[in-house]
């Protein structure tokens, strides 16, 4: 525990910050980005091994006290000696359940979602290939996708479904709401002088079945569907690009041209961390883009 | 000894341009310290090529552009001055001339689509 959290002492004040409320947002240098993902993830990784070696110490200090309740009995029947055993094994094992909860706890609450190393940082990392390294670099995102403030509006009660044979469906009611989840935001320049910007939000529909059987036992079921929905811009200067037709719509200024694709891809456990939606959509935009005449 | 001839970028390709430090040992061309890795004698794209990288090694996006190439058929754009270097002839580069330099233009249709 005393590296992880020697390395977390290392950290900045803001990096300090955005590990305990999962929400990064700041206008700064791409290497400064760089440098602060790669900062976090080793911490992050580091903090990991430790958590696992922590919860492990507890559940070892924590079972034996619960296996010593159940055999005080054979303690009892030894006398003041088997007393003194038994309160000596009991105390022990409370105060290392104790002590290593409380190491545990402490390191959890400095847990980073796993989405910064597999999503963001690949992302970012390619992403900074083309942006202008001098240039600062917006880049914004929330790690915690069960934030109350990201569902939209109050749950909605849907139409329950027609009763089918004797006892019918059995449902009783279905809530249905919905969230929008900030997963990257990114603006930047590339060298060239054409601006970028990727919005990345996950949309969500938590879907909450209540049911009842034959035997008036009720259960209720939560459903999630979600898609991702990649929408980028990409603005050239006339100076050095002109456009051609594709899927992404162009809108034509006075000194530059806007180009605006959006996509969306259904979301599982599978490609949550896959950058390959992201790439699509840029490489449509990117393809539009012709030199000027 | 001329810039550093590694390109830089995923979707659009740029020289590096920094001073040249080495020579790779693969592709003979000039590499900046940079883009050089002197443990093997490779540039940073000879070392990465053909290989799965994370995002935390070195070459990762240039390992990444070639799988990306190859695999989505995507034609990067090229902003550059070495347009016919033959180590990116799969790339399917969309040769696009500097800004105010003409030098190495094929003076083709624009954004015209050849193995550089």
């Amino acid at each position: 525990m005393g590296e992880a959290l020697q390395r977390y002492a290392e950290l900045t004040d803001p990096e300090r910050a955005s590990i305990k409320s999962h929400i990064w947002s700041a206008t700064r240098p791409l290497k400064n980005w760089c440098r602060t993902i790669e900062n976090v993830v080793a911490f992050d990784e580091l903090g990991d091994q430790e958590r696992v070696k922590e919860r492990n110490r507890f559940f070892f200090a924590l079972v034996p006290g619960v296996l010593l309740f159940f055999v005080s009995g054979f303690f009892l029947v030894l006398g003041p000696v088997g007393i003194a055993i038994l309160a000596l094994l009991a105390i022990s094992s409370g105060v290392g359940t104790i002590f290593f909860g409380f190491r545990w706890r402490r390191l959890a609450k400095t847990d980073v979602p796993n989405s910064l190393r597999e999503f963001i940082a690949p992302l970012v990392m390619l992403l900074a290939e083309d942006l202008d390294p001098e240039q600062p670099v917006t880049i914004s995102f929330d790690l915690n996708r069960e934030r109350p403030s990201h569902f939209q509006g109050p749950a909605k009660s849907l139409p329950l479904p027609k009763k089918v044979g004797m006892f019918g469906s059995g449902i009783t009611g279905i809530k249905e709401r919905h969230r929008i989840i900030p997963c990257f935001h990114l603006e930047g320049q590339l060298p060239d002088g054409s601006k970028l910007v990727v919005d990345v939000k996950d949309f969500e529909r938590v879907r909450t079945v209540s049911k009842r059987n034959p035997r008036g036992k009720h259960k209720t079921k939560v459903k999630t569907k979600a898609r991702r929905v990649v929408d980028a811009q990409l603005t050239l200067p006339h100076k050095r690009y002109s456009t051609a037709g594709g899927s992404a719509s162009v809108k034509t200024g006075e000194r530059r041209s806007t180009l605006r694709h959006k996509a969306a891809t259904p979301l599982d456990a599978k490609n949550t961390g896959s950058s390959e939606p992201v790439l699509k959509v840029l490489a449509a935009l990117f393809a539009q883009a012709r030199p000027a005449a | 000894m001329s810039n550093c001839r590694v390109r830089r970028g995923f979707f659009v390709l740029r020289d590096c341009g920094e001073p040249t430090a080495q020579i790779c040992r693969g592709c003979q061309r000039t590499t900046c310290a940079k883009h050089y890795d002197g443990a093997v004698n490779l540039c940073i794209e000879c070392k990465s090529r053909d290989k799965d990288l994370t995002w935390r090694d070195d070459g990762y996006a240039m390992s990444r552009r070639n799988s990306y190439y190859r695999d989505r058929g995507y034609s990067p754009i090229y902003w550059g001055h070495f347009h016919h270097d033959p180590y990116y002839n799969d790339y399917n580069v969309r040769d696009f001339d500097s800004a105010g330099d003409n030098d190495g233009f094929d003076g083709d249709e624009v954004g015209d689509f050849h193995d550089s």
